[in-house]
């Protein structure tokens, strides 16, 4: 594969030219026998490229014409949910103080775990897993809880 | 005579752990979300995901905050152990099978609208994960 740069300013040689009018052909190539839907999508892409201001989005529109014309890669995996297995020590740490902060902030409200999953929508056996430091809460829940216990969210997400 | 078999829930005994739903994710998707993602952080994100397949109905869920977008669905989450990333991964339901599946991950500079671009490039996943690209479906 061509990958030699053409400097601004230089007059591109003949072969330079050859490179990229294969390097088109190529391409041209790709997009002739892309599915019409995955077609589609090429040029729609290529419209948004247009328009792009952010460096970030024109990198993420490049990644996404390379992987239209470059067909599926990868595969499908299941995600390992066990929540007995071994955290890595940043998690656990996070884990204990939040899942601290929620329980001591429970019972000051003099609160069961039943009646702060009433006042927050949240289902008790979540609330019981945070407290048991067993998952990291997300950014809902906690508002939840804060908003039920009538607590600013950075009691719980001092991050 | 034999006794009567008592049955009853324990006060304080640890809590139903049933996953509803099960989780996968595209290759691509798990590289994307650890090229930004701490270990730490993305023990996190299995939580969220661990979260959604106790729920009865992962696209409303109420424990997570959850968009639909199109076809499939964006999984939000931000500070915390997360920090500064404005993550979003998106996520189709698989009634049929009761499975999710992860097809995009990124973070995002600042909260608003799905970019077309994303829209996009979920869209083919998706499309080519029902038409068995990526393999058989769960």
């Amino acid at each position: 594969m061509a990958t030699a740069e053409i400097s601004p300013g230089v007059q591109p040689t003949r072969r330079d030219n050859d490179t990229v009018a294969l390097a088109i052909t190529v391409i041209m190539d790709r997009i002739m026998q892309l599915p019409a839907a995955d077609r589609a999508d090429f040029w729609a892409l290529v419209l948004e490229l247009h328009t792009a201001v952010a460096d970030e989005d024109r990198l993420a529109i490049g990644r996404a014409i390379r992987e239209v014309l470059g067909g599926a890669t990868g595969s499908v995996q299941k995600m390992d949910l066990d929540t007995d297995k071994k955290k890595p020590q940043g998690y656990k740490n996070w884990v204990k103080v939040v899942s601290k902060r929620v329980g001591d902030a429970r019972k000051k409200a003099k609160l069961t775990q039943d009646q702060l999953a009433a006042k927050s929508g949240l289902p008790q056996s979540h609330i019981s897993r945070i407290e048991g430091a067993k998952l990291s809460p997300s950014n809902a829940t906690l508002e939840k809880i804060a908003a039920a216990l009538n607590l600013p969210i950075d009691h719980f997400d001092f991050s | 005579m034999t006794k009567p078999l008592k049955v009853g829930l324990r006060a304080g005994g640890k809590p139903p752990d049933e996953l509803l739903w099960s989780v996968h994710y595209l290759t691509a998707a798990r590289d994307e979300a650890i090229s930004f993602l701490t270990e730490d952080q993305y023990a996190h994100v299995v939580d969220g995901f661990a979260a959604l397949a106790r729920e009865p109905d992962p696209r409303r869920p109420a424990t997570q905050r959850v968009e639909q977008v199109e076809d499939f669905y964006e999984f939000k989450d931000k500070g915390g152990i997360l920090a500064k990333i404005n993550l979003r991964v998106y996520f189709a339901v698989l009634s049929a099978q009761k499975t999710i599946i992860a097809l995009h991950a990124i973070k995002k500079e600042a909260d608003g609208q799905t970019p077309k671009h994303v829209k996009i490039l979920v869209g083919m996943r998706l499309r080519r994960l029902h038409a068995g690209e990526y393999g058989p479906l769960p």
